[in-house]
């Protein structure tokens, strides 16, 4: 199994659910996050002694598959979320050992 | 010969097993909550005190001790899966008797297949638990005698009294009170014990009643005259109802958490026709039991004797019509039902009681409550009672409090006879955590408590200058819910007919209207839609128009939000949502940088500018440079501006070009001394050149000093313009202030007129706002047009004929419109305020530009 998380743009989210909707993952898991990348550079124009700090507002999402999907999920995930331009954010693939699903006790592919 | 105690044992417990199955249906025969309680305490009494005596290793006699019911088996109710709490009283030197009948006795009861939880207490360890733990003491407070040394629970329940509850009765009735949860009864999936409205809230208001009033019991207080009949009546029919679903949950073996799912199958049970209506029920007797428990407890509670005194001494006039009597306000006039047929009456009880933050006194509640205030329709409302109500919206503090008796009473319903649509709805989406009449009672709550806030969204809610829109646009922002699709136009619809009825200008009305279709807008942008990209934004800041409107809106939205559900407004969309309002704001206003930050600009010029002027010259003007101008100028142009504005001691008048190779457009800028028409003229020589205004940053700083910049396209040339049309340009301006010449003869020269090509599609239709709440001194106005040469002349040529001066104004060319702000006075110096004025302005304007459009098109 793998772990995909995607870290992209906040408006993004709509359309990278529906495109993972698509081919078949409905489970995910959905984070308000801040950070930055080579974005760092890029100058946002923030205002007030708040934003000083520039991390700027991201989106991740986690979902959990199967190993022949990964491909799938990525490339979906890439183009929903492409926009061409700086910060559109990036996707990390980890391996899972485990899943488990609570109510059922289920574990592997089947709690997916 | 006797039966062996284990046949014994299977006899009870199959007998109590088929008790319980009586008992559950006659319950599902729909026998009352409050009987099917009682049937299980009395069953439950009979296996404890009849049935396992029997087959008691241990006898009673043998340890000598009394058993005591306690909690709300003490008060003999027991719902199916309750806990049966149990305490066995024993004299002190009987512990080891004690610990070996409880052995015994509570093996068999558990055996049985009762849900037994035990104590073992002397009286000395009574109090000492009472003492440090308010939830024991309130379930022996319940303490009910079951078998055993009748003598020892008096002795008991004395003690306890005396030296518990009478000793200070005062901080044993705050303790009782305390740790009250604050989220009100409207919740989602309320807790049906614990849960504000619930039944705990009616065990609380027990705990105070006993020690007060001798009796527990509801019956008793009504009879006592503690409780009216309508209390009384609303209480008993709640409690019986939320026993009948706590019933029904225990049966199915579930917990007292009214989930989504169980709602829909308690619903099904109770008859009702959908989730929404039984949940509409339900909040309606939790609300009945939160305000009767709530108000019993306020006057059971005794007052201290300096309360006493100051409420004597405070039955005053604060009114022609009202005085206080206790701290609650109270009309001065003997026929109450005649005084409230008065609309104003009505509203101006609820007006006077919000601006001396005072509660209405209980028997004139009673009143209201019995008034038929509210028929089904909507009264004519006279000038006077719109006006209060509006005066009633403005000013933050009280409002949601006050609004909320007004709903309660139904006085609300009567202004807003849409409101009652919306009482006690459920709401659809599963992020919802409260009805939807709630859900709008917590988001002008959120907004009346950004007054104390110190962060960006507190400030911007103090500078909104008509707060009563914004919060009855809070009011009436999910009124549609529950209409089918689209909430937000019927929201909308019902916003334009309440804001005429409450007599607002026909302005206000489309404000509202505005803010009512459009809640859910900068939220759609903020988190749904890439507002870096410069259409979206764009479209966004035409849809809002104005930076008044923009503010309100983003109260409204994170006020909106934050009501949803605790802990939903997190600093990542405050984040989100300020920077789309930041970005708007500078297209709206110009705007967009904090106080602070001018300061820092400030002192950096200061550090730049050392020894090249004189001191005090130079102290005077960076002080006099408006701020806008430091905050959107870079620093190295705002340094070549003052060596320019030095040199304007010796000469009046001043043009600098300079060429920008990046975007092949060439900045002029004029230094002057302000003077009327000086915007007009500066268009019009550029345009009788021909040159194309891209955009432009026109400042009047405050010693009258002017920095008009143009970034202008010249169609006659490719890269730096030659020294001499610089020259002639300069010339142009000087000749026409010094009123040597005209622009319409510089015009007429043989030079380039005007003719008004269009640079891109010229599809969306010209836009004028006007804003008097975003400046103290100027109005601004905002257009938004199609991007056509020489406009800017005529929209400077119509300012001026109109006698308004421009004192500063961002003009930009965004695709394919332009994005003008103008921030103007009238001929006195002062913002134009009058209506028709202001009408004239648009019209004005709006005729011109279509205008201008057709002739191109033509």
């Amino acid at each position: 199994m793998k772990q995909i998380e995607a870290v992209i743009k906040p408006f993004k989210l709509e359309e990278v659910k529906k495109a993972l909707g698509d081919i078949g993952i409905v489970g995910m898991t959905v984070s308000e996050v801040r950070g930055f990348g080579r974005q760092k550079g890029h100058k946002e124009q923030y205002r007030g002694a708040e934003y000083t700090i520039e991390f700027i507002p991201k989106i991740k999402i986690e979902v959990v598959i199967s190993d022949q999907d990964e491909e799938k999920v990525v490339g979906a995930i890439i183009a929903a979320a492409r926009t061409n331009t700086i910060g559109d954010g990036k996707i990390f693939v980890r391996n899972i050992d485990n899943a488990i699903r609570i109510r059922t006790g289920e574990t592997g592919e089947a709690a997916l | 010969m006797a039966p062996a105690p284990s046949d014994l044992l299977t006899e009870f417990a199959s007998l109590y097993r088929s008790k319980r199955e009586e008992i559950r249906s006659l319950h599902t025969a729909g026998v009352s909550g409050h009987r099917i309680v009682e049937s299980l305490s009395d069953l439950t009494d009979f296996i404890i005190i009849k049935a396992a005596p029997l087959i008691s290793p241990v006898p009673l006699r043998a340890w000598g001790g009394t058993l005591v019911a306690i909690g709300g088996y003490g008060r003999r109710e027991l719902s199916p899966a309750s806990d049966i709490d149990l305490m066995f009283l024993t004299s002190v030197g009987r512990m080891k008797e004690a610990k070996a009948f409880a052995a015994g006795l509570l093996c068999l009861l558990w055996d049985l297949g009762l849900k037994v939880g035990h104590s073992l207490r002397s009286i000395d360890d009574c109090v000492k638990t009472a003492r440090h733990d308010t939830i024991i003491a309130t379930s022996m407070l319940e303490a009910r005698y079951l078998a055993g040394d009748r003598d020892l629970f008096h002795h008991f329940y004395e003690t306890f009294f005396s030296k518990i509850v009478s000793k200070n009765l005062q901080v044993f009735l705050q303790k009782v009170n305390s740790n009250k949860e604050d989220v009100g009864p409207y919740l989602s999936e309320p807790n049906i014990k614990t849960s504000p409205g619930g039944l705990r809230d009616i065990h609380r208001m027990k705990w105070v009643a006993l020690p007060r009033y001798r009796t527990n019991s509801l019956s008793k207080l009504y009879q006592l005259g503690r409780l009216t009949t309508l209390e009384y009546q609303g209480l008993t029919e709640a409690r019986n109802f939320l026993w009948r679903i706590r019933n029904e949950l225990h049966f199915r073996n579930t917990d007292d958490q009214l989930t989504t799912e169980r709602q829909e199958e308690i619903a099904a049970f109770t008859h009702f026709e959908s989730r929404r209506e039984f949940m509409r029920h339900y909040y309606r007797m939790a609300g009945t039991i939160a305000d009767v428990t709530s108000s019993f407890i306020r006057v059971a509670t005794p007052k201290t004797p300096w309360q006493r005194f100051v409420a004597r001494f405070q039955k005053k006039r604060i009114d022609p019509d009202f005085y206080l009597s206790q701290d609650a306000l109270f009309p001065s006039v003997s026929n109450l039902d005649q005084f409230f047929e008065q609309d104003e009456n009505l509203l101006r009880l609820f007006l006077v009681a919000k601006d001396h933050k005072k509660i209405i006194h209980s028997s004139v509640m009673e009143v209201l409550q019995q008034l038929k205030v509210y028929s089904g329709e909507a009264p004519a409302l006279s000038p006077q009672s719109g006006e209060i109500f509006r005066r009633l919206l403005s000013k933050p503090g009280g409002i949601t409090a006050t609004l909320r008796i007004m709903h309660q009473t139904r006085v609300l319903w009567r202004i807003i006879p849409e409101f009652s649509r919306i009482d006690c709805l459920m709401q659809e989406s599963r992020s919802h955590f409260f009805t939807t009449d709630e859900h709008t009672f917590r988001a002008i709550s959120a907004a009346e408590q950004l007054l104390h806030e110190p962060g960006p969204i507190g400030k911007i809610y103090a500078e909104i200058q008509r707060k009563d829109i914004l919060h009855l646009a809070l009011l009436l922002h999910d009124i549609g819910k529950g209409q089918g699709e689209d909430h937000s136009a019927y929201g909308a619809a019902v916003a334009n007919a309440v804001s005429h009825r409450l007599g607002y200008v026909e302005e206000e009305c489309t404000l509202l209207t505005f803010l009512v279709h459009q809640h859910l807008l900068f939220s759609e942008v903020a988190f749904y839609r890439d507002f870096t990209n410069e259409p979206i934004l764009l479209t966004f800041a035409r849809a809002v128009g104005r930076p008044e409107t923009l503010k309100m809106l983003l109260v409204l939205t994170c006020s909106d939000i934050q009501a949803v559900a605790p802990g939903m407004l997190t600093s990542w969309k405050e984040e989100m949502l300020l920077k789309l309002y930041d970005e708007a704001l500078v297209i709206l206003s110009g705007e967009g940088m904090e106080t602070t930050g001018i300061e820092i600009i400030r002192s950096r010029l200061h550090e730049a500018s050392r020894g090249k002027y004189p001191e005090v010259w130079h102290a005077d003007v960076a002080r006099a440079l408006n701020p806008r101008y430091l905050a959107v100028t870079p620093l190295e142009k705002i340094k070549g501006d003052i060596s320019a504005l030095f040199r304007l001691l010796t000469e009046p008048i001043q043009v600098v070009a300079r060429y920008d190779d990046d975007r092949k457009t060439t900045e002029y800028t004029l230094y002057t001394i302000d003077v009327p028409g000086l915007f007009l003229t500066m268009t019009g020589v550029l345009a009788a050149r021909g040159l194309s205004i891209l955009g432009a940053q026109v400042f009047t700083h405050d010693n009258g000093m002017v920095v008009d910049t143009f970034s202008v396209e010249d169609p006659n040339t490719h890269g730096p313009p030659p020294p001499k049309w610089i020259e002639a340009i300069s010339q142009d301006m000087k000749r026409v202030l010094g009123g040597v010449e005209t622009i319409e003869a510089l015009f007429k020269k043989g030079q380039r007129y005007p003719h008004g090509a269009a640079r891109a599609g010229t599809s969306l239709p010209a836009q004028v706002e006007v804003d008097n709440e975003s400046s103290h001194l100027f109005t601004i106005i905002d257009i938004f047009a199609p991007d056509l040469s020489g406009l800017l002349y005529k929209i400077a040529k119509i300012l001026f004929d109109l006698g308004l001066s421009v004192h500063s104004a961002k003009i930009s060319t965004r695709l394919d419109q332009i994005v003008d702000v103008f921030y103007v006075q009238g001929p006195s110096l002062v913002k134009i305020t009058d209506p028709e004025e202001i009408q004239k302005i648009k019209s004005r304007l709006t005729e011109a530009i279509e205008l201008a459009v057709r002739s191109v098109a033509a």
